[in-house]
């Protein structure tokens, strides 16, 4: 008599569970706002302190590589040449296939000049695209240039040239490499705003 | 593998079944991750199991080696995935130990903060695969729910979703304002609510405790013998949390809480209900504490002004070595630094609470049903990043 | 109890190759005998003043002049906890493919101790005598050294796949000169670690499985089946 008692009482008590935890989910069919995030048409709120891809503020560094010496995965190689105090770029790429997004390449730069973004898309059908170029010009900029030869010409003792007489054979066409490049990296900065 | 007596194939019978040897896992969903457990079976009946690691081996512990001492705290937040907070807090309090200093007074009480809402995430997580590996599919996306405000609110401060990199040897990587504490109180009050809607629809299911109750029982002396620590230890009835014990931060030993422990409420003690309901309560707790350390929690810096040269400057602790223990969500995590003056550790050990949880699975798994096993598996909530690290 | 009365309490309890507590460190730690480190082990865990009843962790040290394994035990019952060392010393020449130092097991007394074991052997090559179920834990059971060890060598392949040779790390001493020393006394072609430790016992490998007196090594996966 016990046993059958047992069989059924399980099964009541197993219904009457049962349909207590059915009611919790009633009741969320109901009352409860969906919570699911269309994505992509719809994104969630980013907040600002967000770790995502990387930007750098080519003007400000310095070239001190305390960035990539303090990545953990040895994602940041830097390449510059110095003249005196000016740089001439050639290399400032993030491997994004090892860069763990953990920020210590933050706070020891002694400029400030590099940045971590709320971008976070990084999907990509190529694996080439994970190593970004943060660089939005390589080489030297023309008055760069301009400054660097008059000193050098200073050095050996002749006189100065005129502006005019080295921007100009320089030509049009290292300006709209320039103009080019810059329209490059609005493009990006517009991407990742 | 030595197989239980009593179920050893009688092959002088008439009449009997061969054994049959089953591959659970590596890629199985009751596995929690890529484990695999030998199982030898008569019939439905596990008569011999063992458990096979190491398929998510990542090297933690060489890298260790090579990298310094700030570095390597991104790396413990990839062992135990689900808890970053929790084994950056453990790392950073090695380290701190090695140099002999201690964490500025307002830097604990956050440590605390974001601890104990990782762990309630770290809880959810087992609540809700457990409720799958069981068959109850809608408990999980409710603990999905939660654990995502967590994983926002954790967001807002940090940065990352997942691994936070937050708490940092000498303090915490950022402050934290009025606004964000408003909000975890508001998560910890809606918490409270939802919990009780988790027992409704699962804790107190019958099915649920028919599938649960005086299953893979593990008894104290066993709990004790293989080096079992966290909800799985307490289950079996010891009465051992660290955080009250030896408190390793400052604020819990002015926090007053409780330690649940198993009583055996609808079995034995330390049977798989038992390891699931500490898990439960002690989410409760963690939203007291959460509570208590808000009204307390003082001005200050988050971290001192001399220790933020490590960023640029490796940080060189002088020959010696530490080993640091600290509660994780699993269990007791522990960190052994050797140092030998140098920029990095020369050993850098990991004693991961899920691997010893786990080795233990091999003698609790005989004699149980196949479909009982995998309610122990989940009951021992494991996570295989810090079982093979 | 505190560390030092621990020990003095194992003295009076006659237990011999206890040495002296060392309160350098920043947990004290005790060096013990690797002879009587089973009955020290098996005093702290029976003792009622001691009560050892957790082997929170093994692990193995490699230092210049020796391997020490260190053992966190501690106390539920007590609170309190003990380190205990023991120091292989490196003999003359000892490398990674030539010395692997044993250790009894303690595997027995603790069963937590059995895996923790398992798995210094494997990255460390400590030999754990009369283990009762030694085979590597974390790596596959074919897989040749110990890379824990600081004088080990990545493989070039494994299973026919090849890995980054630029991943040799910098080496204890010598640092990068010695890394390219190492590279370029490497036949081109060969894979590194070729020939195995005696210790492979994979058979096309031509390693033998070691003498009995440095344990017992199963390294193979189906030999239990």
């Amino acid at each position: 008599m016990g046993a059958v008692r047992d069989y059924f009482g399980n099964i009541a008590s197993a219904l009457t569970t049962t349909a207590k935890g059915m009611s919790v989910t009633l009741h969320h069919f109901r009352n409860e706002p969906p919570i699911t995030v269309q994505y992509p048409f719809e994104r969630m709120n980013i907040p600002d302190r967000y770790r995502g891809l990387h930007i750098l503020e080519q003007d400000k560094c310095i070239d001190c590589h305390l960035c990539a010496k303090a990545c953990p995965v040895d994602c940041i190689e830097i390449e510059a040449i110095h003249h005196g105090r000016t740089l001439e770029w050639k290399k400032f790429t993030i491997d994004y296939k090892k860069c763990i997004f953990c920020e210590f390449c933050i706070p020891p730069c002694p400029v400030d000049c590099i940045h971590m973004t709320t971008e976070y898309e990084l999907a990509t059908d190529n694996v080439d695209d994970m190593t970004e170029d943060l660089l939005s010009w390589t080489g030297l900029r023309p008055e760069d240039q301009f400054a660097i030869e008059a000193s050098e010409a200073k050095k050996a003792g002749k006189a100065a040239p005129t502006k005019a007489a080295t921007a100009a054979p320089e030509g049009g066409g290292d300006d709209d490499d320039k103009a080019a490049k810059i329209a490059a990296i609005k493009a990006r900065m517009a991407k990742k705003s | 593998m030595e197989a239980l007596e009593m179920y050893t194939v009688d092959r002088t019978s008439d009449v009997y079944t061969e054994e049959l040897r089953l591959n659970l896992g590596p890629q199985h969903p009751s596995t929690h991750g890529v484990l695999r457990v030998e199982l030898q079976m008569d019939g439905e009946i596990i008569t011999a199991a063992r458990s096979d690691i190491g398929y998510l081996h990542r090297c933690a512990e060489k890298i260790g080696e090579n990298v310094t001492y700030l570095q390597y705290t991104p790396y413990t937040d990839r062992m135990d995935y689900l808890a970053s907070m929790n084994n950056n807090l453990a790392w950073s309090l090695t380290v701190e130990k090695l140099l002999d200093i201690e964490a500025p007074e307002r830097s604990q009480w956050i440590r605390v903060l974001v601890v104990e809402l990782n762990r309630i995430a770290s809880h959810l997580i087992a609540f809700g695969t457990y409720g799958i590996d069981l068959g109850a599919n809608t408990p999980f996306f409710y603990a999905f729910r939660e654990r995502e405000s967590i994983m926002a609110l954790l967001e807002k401060i940090s940065g990352a979703r997942m691994l936070y990199n937050f708490i940092r040897p000498g303090g915490v990587a950022n402050d934290i304002d009025d606004a964000w504490m408003d909000e975890v109180l508001a998560f910890c009050d809606d918490f409270d609510k939802r919990w009780d809607e988790y027992n409704r629809i699962l804790t107190n299911n019958h099915i649920f405790i028919k599938r649960t109750a005086n299953i893979g029982i593990l008894t104290k002396e066993m709990a004790l013998a293989y080096g079992c620590t966290g909800p799985v230890l307490r289950a079996s009835g010891v009465k051992w949390d660290l955080r009250r014990d030896i408190p390793y931060l400052k604020p819990y030993d002015e926090i007053e809480f409780d330690v649940p422990v198993g009583m055996g409420t609808h079995g034995t003690l330390g049977d798989c209900w038992d390891r699931y309901w500490v898990r439960m309560r002690e989410m409760r707790e963690c939203t007291s504490i959460i509570r208590q350390a808000i009204a307390a929690i003082p001005d200050g810096v988050h971290m001192e002004k001399k220790m933020e040269r490590m960023y640029k400057t490796p940080l060189t602790p002088e020959p010696g070595e530490a080993y640091m223990r600290c509660e994780n969500p699993r269990g007791e995590l522990a960190f052994y630094a050797v140092s030998e003056g140098g920029k990095s550790p020369i050993r850098c050990r990991a004693r991961a609470p899920s691997f010893c949880n786990l080795s233990v699975l091999d003698k609790l798994l005989p004699g149980t049903m196949l479909a009982d096993g995998v309610a122990v598996i989940g009951s021992l909530d494991i996570v295989l990043g810090e079982v093979d690290r | 109890m505190n560390e030092s009365e621990i020990i003095s309490r194992m003295r009076e309890a006659g237990l011999g190759g206890v040495g002296e507590l060392d309160t350098s460190a920043a947990d004290p730690f005790v060096v013990i005998e690797a002879d009587s480190l089973r009955a020290a082990m098996l005093f702290l865990r029976d003792d009622e003043a001691c009560a050892m009843e957790m082997m929170h962790c093994v692990t193995a040290t490699e230092r210049k002049a020796s391997i020490e394994v260190v053992y966190h035990l501690c106390s539920y019952e007590h609170h309190h906890s003990l380190t205990v060392k023991v120091i292989c010393e490196r003999p003359e020449g000892g490398t990674h493919d030539n010395w692997r130092p044993a250790v009894p097991t303690v595997a027995d007394i603790y069963a937590a101790a059995n895996w923790h074991e398992r798995e210094q052997y494997d990255l460390l090559g400590v030999i754990f005598t009369d283990h009762p179920d030694f085979r590597r834990i974390l790596l596959p059971q074919e897989w040749i050294g110990h890379p824990l060890r600081k004088d080990y060598i990545y493989p070039s392949e494994h299973g026919g796949i090849p890995l980054e040779l630029d991943a040799i790390p910098l080496y204890m001493e010598g640092g990068e000169e010695a890394v390219a020393a190492k590279k370029a006394e490497r036949p081109a072609g060969e894979p590194l670690n070729q020939p195995p430790s005696k210790y492979s016992a994979r058979p096309d490998a031509g390693g033998k499985a070691p003498e009995s007196s440095e344990g017992k090594v199963n390294n193979s996966r189906d030999s239990a089946h």
